[in-house]
C-alpha cells in the first residue's frame, strides 16, 4: 500500500484554494492509495473566530467534494477540517475520505496552552474509531493527541494497523513530537504516519517534516522541514507479523490496567478533595509517630482511606463509613486521633 | 541556556518574513536602519527572505547620532544591496520640541516617534510594511518607545534575546565592527544600553530567561551572580512595562471586544 504524506501550506479561510492544492498533490502520486494532509488543512489552522463560518456539517460541500476526488481517482484521503455537529458546536476533525464515503475522528486532546486556544472554539471528541479500508485498518488522531499513549492504544486494540496523526505543529514543538512518534509505533506495533502543515500563520511557523515510522519504531521516510513537500512509502502490512512476534507489545497489553488507571487516576487522583484530606491526615500522623503506624481506624470514606494509605504506607485500615472524617492511628506504644483539620 | 540553533532560527525568521509580507499583499518592507547590530541583522534577514530589491532601509540621524553609525549603515546597506536612504531628522525634532524644556528620555521618545512617521510614509509610498527591529530583551523590559521603535507591522527578532542576536549576526556574517561596538539606542550623546540599564546584556538575558521559566528569584540570582534585589529590579521593569506590549485596554461593553476576545484571523484569504 503506497502512502503519500504531504506538508501542505494552506491559506487561512480559503477552502476552495486549499482543496485545489490538495488535489495537485494527489495527482502527483496517482498510484498512492492513501494521501495524508495536516490538521485543519482544509481551512488553515489560525482561523480563530472565522472557524464558525468555515466549519461544515458531516454532509457538507467539502467532505462530499473530497469523497468525489477519492472516487474519481480511486484513492483515499485524510485531511483536517472544522466540523459542525449542531449550530455553533464545532470539532477539530480528521476526515478519511474514501470512494465509499467518509470516516470522521474528532480530536480528543485539544491544545490549550502557550499559543494554542483550541478549547475556546472546539468541543472535545471522546471516541477513538477505527476504519476498515481495502488495504487495512486505519486509526486517526490529531496533533496533541500523539502525546497521550492511551489514544494510540485504544486504536491499536481495536485493530488499527496504521495510525495516522495529522498536525499543525509550530517549530518549537518539533523535538517533542519526534521523540514520541517512535514510541507510539513500538508500544503498539503499528505503522505510525504523521503529516504536518507548513508555512507561517500569525506568530507560528510550522515545521512540516511529515514522516512515517515502522512498527519497530524506525524512521522510514520524512519530508523536508519548513518546506511544502511530500514523501511516499510502500507500506507492507505483512511486516506487522514479524514486528509483533519480535516485540509483542500489542499482544501483551493489559487492558485491565487501563481500568485500574481509571480507578486510581480518575476517581482517586490526588486532585480529589477526599484523597487530599487523607494524604494530609496520613502525613501528619506519620510525622508524629515517626512512620511507625501499625493500624488505622478510619471514619470517612474510601477516598480518604486511599490518601492515608498513600501517605503512611499502612494498608491495615479499618473503614467505618461516616460523613464526619477522623482517624485513629495506632502502634504498639501509642495512639493518636486526627480529624480532617488535623486537630 | 541561551543557546540558539542559528541555522534553524534564521530559517524560521526568513519564512516568517517572506510569508507574512506575501499574505499582507505588500510589495516589500521598510526598516529603520541605525547601523547597530539589530537593524543590520533585520535588513540582512529581510534581504535573504524577500530579495534585496524589496527591502527599503532608512537611516535617520540627528545631532546626537554617533559618526560611526553613518559609516556602518552604509556598510550593511552596500553589503546586502538593499535600497538605502538617509533623512536628517534634526530640524523636525527641533521644531516639535520648540521652547519646551524636555528631559532626555522625553526627547529620545520624540526622535523615535519621528522616525516611525518617516517609516510609515515610505511604507505608504512603496506599498510596503514596516518591519521593526526590536529584540526580546528590550521588548521585555520595555526599553523602547511606545509607538516609536515599538510602532511596526511585524518584529522578526521579537522572540530573540540580545545575546542570541549576536549569535545570529555572527552566523550571517554581519561585519565585525557592527557586532563589536557597544550597543546603544543613540538617543543622546554617549548613551549606551548597558550603562543606561545598569547591567550587562549577558546577565540581563539570563535573568529574563529565568523569569520566563518562573524560576525563583534566588535561583536566578545564583545563576547570574547578581543580588536578589537586582533580579527584582529587572522583574519590576518587565511587569511595569506590560502596557507597552498590549493593545490599549478597552472597557468591555459589547459582545466581542477588541484586544481581548475579538479573535478574527490576521491573514484571512478570501475565496
Amino acid at each position: 500500500m503506497k502512502i503519500s504524506l504531504v506538508n501542505l501550506n494552506p491559506k487561512v479561510g480559503n477552502k476552495k484554494r486549499n482543496i485545489k492544492r490538495m488535489i495537485k498533490f494527489i495527482e502527483k502520486e496517482e498510484d498512492a492509495q492513501l494521501h495524508v494532509f495536516g490538521e485543519l488543512s482544509l481551512t488553515g489552522y489560525m482561523c480563530r473566530d472565522e472557524l464558525f463560518n468555515v466549519a461544515e456539517g458531516v454532509d457538507g460541500e467539502s467532505i462530499n467534494e473530497m469523497i468525489e476526488v477519492a472516487k474519481s481517482m480511486d484513492t483515499n484521503i485524510i485531511f483536517g477540517m472544522p466540523i459542525e455537529y449542531g449550530k455553533g458546536m464545532i470539532y477539530n476533525a480528521a476526515i478519511l475520505a474514501t470512494p465509499e464515503g467518509a470516516g470522521i475522528y474528532r480530536k480528543n486532546f485539544l491544545a490549550n496552552f502557550g499559543p494554542f486556544e483550541e478549547k475556546i472554539f472546539f468541543g472535545e471528541g471522546n471516541e477513538q474509531p477505527v476504519f476498515k479500508t481495502k488495504f487495512g485498518k486505519i486509526g486517526m488522531c490529531i496533533c496533541y493527541d500523539a502525546f497521550f499513549p492511551e489514544i494510540s492504544k485504544a486504536l491499536a486494540l481495536q485493530g488499527a494497523e496504521i495510525i495516522v496523526c495529522i498536525s499543525a505543529s509550530p517549530s518549537t514543538s518539533r523535538n517533542y513530537f519526534e521523540r514520541v512518534f517512535p514510541a507510539r509505533a513500538i508500544e503498539n506495533t503499528v505503522f505510525f504516519a504523521y503529516s504536518n502543515i507548513v508555512g507561517e500563520e500569525e506568530n507560528l511557523v510550522y515545521w512540516g517534516g511529515s514522516q512515517l515510522y515502522s512498527p519497530k519504531g524506525e524512521l522510514l521516510t520524512r519530508a523536508e522541514y519548513f518546506k511544502e513537500d511530500h514523501v511516499t512509502y510502500d507500506i507492507d502490512l505483512s511486516s506487522l507479523k514479524e514486528a509483533r512476534i519480535a516485540r509483542p507489545t500489542l499482544r501483551d497489553t493489559k487492558p485491565d490496567i487501563f481500568l485500574s488507571l481509571y480507578n486510581l487516576a480518575g476517581r482517586k487522583s490526588i486532585f480529589n478533595e477526599y484523597v487530599k484530606k487523607g494524604l494530609k491526615m496520613g502525613e501528619h500522623a506519620a510525622m508524629k509517630m515517626k512512620m511507625r503506624i501499625k493500624e488505622v481506624e478510619l471514619y470517612g470514606n474510601e477516598d480518604v482511606m486511599f490518601g492515608i494509605k498513600l501517605a503512611t504506607g499502612c494498608s491495615n485500615i479499618k473503614l467505618n463509613e461516616s460523613d464526619t472524617i477522623k482517624a485513629i492511628f495506632r502502634n504498639d506504644d501509642e495512639e493518636i486521633e486526627v480529624d480532617e483539620n488535623l486537630g | 541556556m541561551l543557546d540558539i540553533d542559528a541555522e534553524e532560527a534564521t530559517g524560521i525568521i526568513e519564512s516568517f518574513i517572506r510569508e507574512y509580507v506575501e499574505k499582507s499583499g505588500a510589495k516589500g518592507v521598510v526598516i529603520g536602519l541605525s547601523g547597530g547590530i539589530d537593524s543590520s541583522l533585520v535588513v540582512t534577514l529581510a534581504a535573504r527572505a524577500i530579495g534585496n530589491e524589496n527591502v527599503h532601509a532608512i537611516f535617520m540621524p540627528e545631532t546626537s547620532t554617533p559618526l560611526e553609525d553613518f559609516e556602518h549603515s552604509r556598510l550593511i546597506a552596500r553589503k546586502t544591496g538593499i535600497n538605502y536612504n538617509t533623512i536628517d531628522i534634526s530640524s523636525i525634532v527641533h521644531s516639535i520640541v520648540g521652547d519646551d524644556k524636555l528631559d532626555q528620555v522625553s526627547l529620545g521618545n520624540i526622535k523615535a516617534r519621528v522616525r516611525m512617521i518617516y517609516l510609515y510614509k515610505y511604507a505608504n509610498l512603496k506599498n510596503a510594511i514596516v518591519c521593526g527591529t526590536s529584540n526580546k530583551t528590550e521588548l521585555l523590559i520595555g526599553y523602547f518607545t511606545k509607538y516609536g521603535d515599538g510602532g511596526a507591522d511585524m518584529m522578526p527578532l521579537g522572540d530573540v534575546y540580545k545575546t542570541q542576536v549576536y549569535k545570529l549576526a555572527a552566523y550571517l556574517d554581519i561585519p565585525g565592527e557592527i557586532i563589536e561596538k557597544p550597543p546603544t539606542a543613540g538617543l543622546w550623546k554617549g548613551q549606551t544600553d548597558e550603562k543606561e540599564l545598569g547591567i550587562k546584556y549577558e546577565k540581563l538575558d539570563i535573568i529574563l530567561y529565568g523569569i520566563e521559566r518562573d524560576w525563583k528569584m534566588e535561583k536566578i540570582a545564583m545563576e547570574t551572580g547578581v543580588e536578589v534585589a537586582e533580579v527584582k529590579r529587572i522583574y519590576d521593569m518587565v511587569r511595569r512595562s506590560e502596557h507597552k506590549k498590549r493593545f490599549p485596554p478597552i472597557p468591555k461593553i459589547g459582545f466581542h471586544t477588541i484586544g481581548i476576545d475579538w479573535r478574527f484571523p490576521l491573514q484571512l484569504d478570501d475565496e
